[in-house]
């Protein structure tokens, strides 16, 4: 009896988005200096992202901050090793060039290719994300302790912010605080935070401990996932990508 | 026979002395109710008894905790746990899976418990509990008398010899206590030792015993 995780029924399985996302950022660390192959590689990246289900409008909001970025690499290369047309020039110094620009935009492309494949894991539940890690033989208390981990943080940030709401109630208007102030508050709000939740995580460990976490070597799992043919379709055409992107790299094929 | 034996066990936090010299024994079948005011030690008690004091938590200990005649320090992960199920006070930090139905299959999966046995404890668990609508529901959707059902649920899906119970009611409604209180007593009639901490005394009539720390 192989049970069918329940939301995931139309989502490739999770190894397949693995595969996708390890061969995605491989190849974001790998082109250098290849600005059209690196927007090809954004642009497939972002189809596969569309095709998964991503929420766009969320992305968005997060690439855009990416924008601002772009622009400030841009000048710092074009300031600081000038290469290629000068675009723009205050008191003979060479604030953007071609060259810059282009080496903004490949640091851009980068970290761009980095979320969105970051970002085709939100599709998943964790318990989905485990079970594909389990089932591509990484040890079950890794692959726990990621997702632990993962949780982690979000509740911090809940914490940090249900302690802001106590000090606003109590008649704190941080809004009005100074610079100074203001950081100093946030100093002394993040300690007791990061204690409680320490406190929480250690709860939550003797819970799990006691539930027989660890137990045995290995342990059985009541949800398997198994590869539909269009998942291995899928496997295949990553490959294929894969291997021409691999060809195109090392022969160097300039098809632009 | 013996299920838990107590020898003049001492903790402190610190300078900060909680039990001194306390010792407890129960037998095999027995219900114990563990009363007390609040920071007499009630749950340090469960914790010392689970194995978690000394070593998880950070307390000096003195004394010994048997567990069916085994000092709990020397038993295995797994040994502890076919012997002793505890529901914590927090059901907030108990919880940590994406549905219900995880929740109760993480144990079972733990003591590498095969699938089709899993479903059927699963089915079993939520119905005892009453939480079956809930099934595939996030744990953090729910109250906080329907997260102490779950914890409950997830712990007696290991059918463990000993069940530890730190308040384990205490946010339920009285429907909910009344019906849980039922299970107990069949639990009970199976042959399940109990220890309950509780404040209230909805569970005084299922108890064999009291004690008041
Ligand atoms: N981890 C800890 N570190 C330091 N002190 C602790 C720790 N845990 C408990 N204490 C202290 O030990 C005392 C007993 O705590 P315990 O949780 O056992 O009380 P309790 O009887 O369960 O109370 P309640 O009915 O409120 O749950 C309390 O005064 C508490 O402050
Ligand atoms: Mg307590």
């Amino acid at each position: 009896m192989t049970r069918k995780l329940q939301r995931t029924v139309r989502l490739p399985d999770p190894r397949v988005v693995f595969a996708l996302a390890f061969v995605l950022s491989s190849f974001a660390v790998v082109i250098r200096g290849n600005l059209w192959l690196m927007i090809g590689l954004m642009a497939v990246s972002l189809l596969c992202a569309v095709c998964i289900g991503v929420d766009f409008r969320q992305m968005w909001r997060r690439l855009r901050r990416l924008l601002q970025l772009l622009l400030i690499v841009s000048i710092l290369r074009s300031v600081f090793a000038p290469s290629g047309t000068i675009l723009l020039e205050l008191w003979g110094v060479q604030i953007l060039t071609v060259g810059g620009i282009q080496i903004g935009a490949l640091v851009l492309l980068r970290l761009g290719l980095f979320i969105t494949s970051g970002a085709m894991f939100t599709c998943y539940s964790v318990r989905v994300l485990i079970q594909g890690m389990v089932q591509i033989k990484m040890p079950y208390e890794l692959a726990y302790m990621v997702s632990v981990g993962v949780r982690f943080i979000p509740q911090l940030a809940e914490e940090l912010k249900d302690s802001l709401t106590a000090l606003q109630l109590r008649g704190v208007v941080i809004e009005e605080l100074k610079l100074k102030k203001k950081l100093s508050l946030y100093t002394y709000l993040i300690l007791p935070v990061i204690v409680s939740s320490m406190q929480n995580a250690k709860e939550l460990a003797m819970s799990m401990e006691m539930r027989a976490f660890r137990a045995e070597r290995n342990r059985t799992s009541f949800y398997a996932l198994s590869l539909k043919p269009s998942d291995i379709v899928m496997l295949c055409g990553i490959l294929a990508f894969t291997i021409l992107m691999g060809v195109i790299l090392i022969v160097g094929v300039d098809i632009f | 026979m013996t299920a838990i034996e107590v020898r003049n066990l001492s903790v402190s936090y610190g300078e900060y002395s909680v039990l001194r010299d306390f010792s407890l024994t129960v037998e095999v079948g027995e219900a114990v109710l563990i009363q007390g005011p609040s920071g007499c030690g009630k749950s340090t008690l469960l914790h010392a008894i689970c194995g978690l004091i000394p070593g998880v938590i950070d307390a000096e200990c003195s004394g010994e905790v048997l567990v069916f005649g085994e000092l709990v320090q020397t038993l295995s992960v797994a040994e502890r746990a076919k012997r002793l199920g505890i529901v914590f006070q927090n059901p907030e930090t108990q919880l940590f899976c994406d549905s219900i139905e995880d929740e109760i299959a993480f144990g079972l999966e733990n003591i590498c418990t095969p699938r089709d046995e899993m479903a059927r404890r699963i089915d079993e668990m939520l119905k005892l509990t009453d939480i079956e609508k809930y099934r595939f529901a996030s744990p953090k959707e729910l109250s906080g008398g329907q997260k102490q059902r779950v914890v409950l649920a997830a712990v007696m899906a290991l059918d463990p010899k000993v069940l530890l119970l730190d308040e384990a009611l205490s946010q339920l409604d009285r429907r909910g206590k009344g019906m849980l209180r039922e299970q107990f007593s069949q639990l009970r009639s199976e042959g399940c030792t109990m220890l309950m901490v509780d404040h209230d005394d909805e569970l005084v009539s299922i108890a064999s015993r009291i004690i008041n720390l």
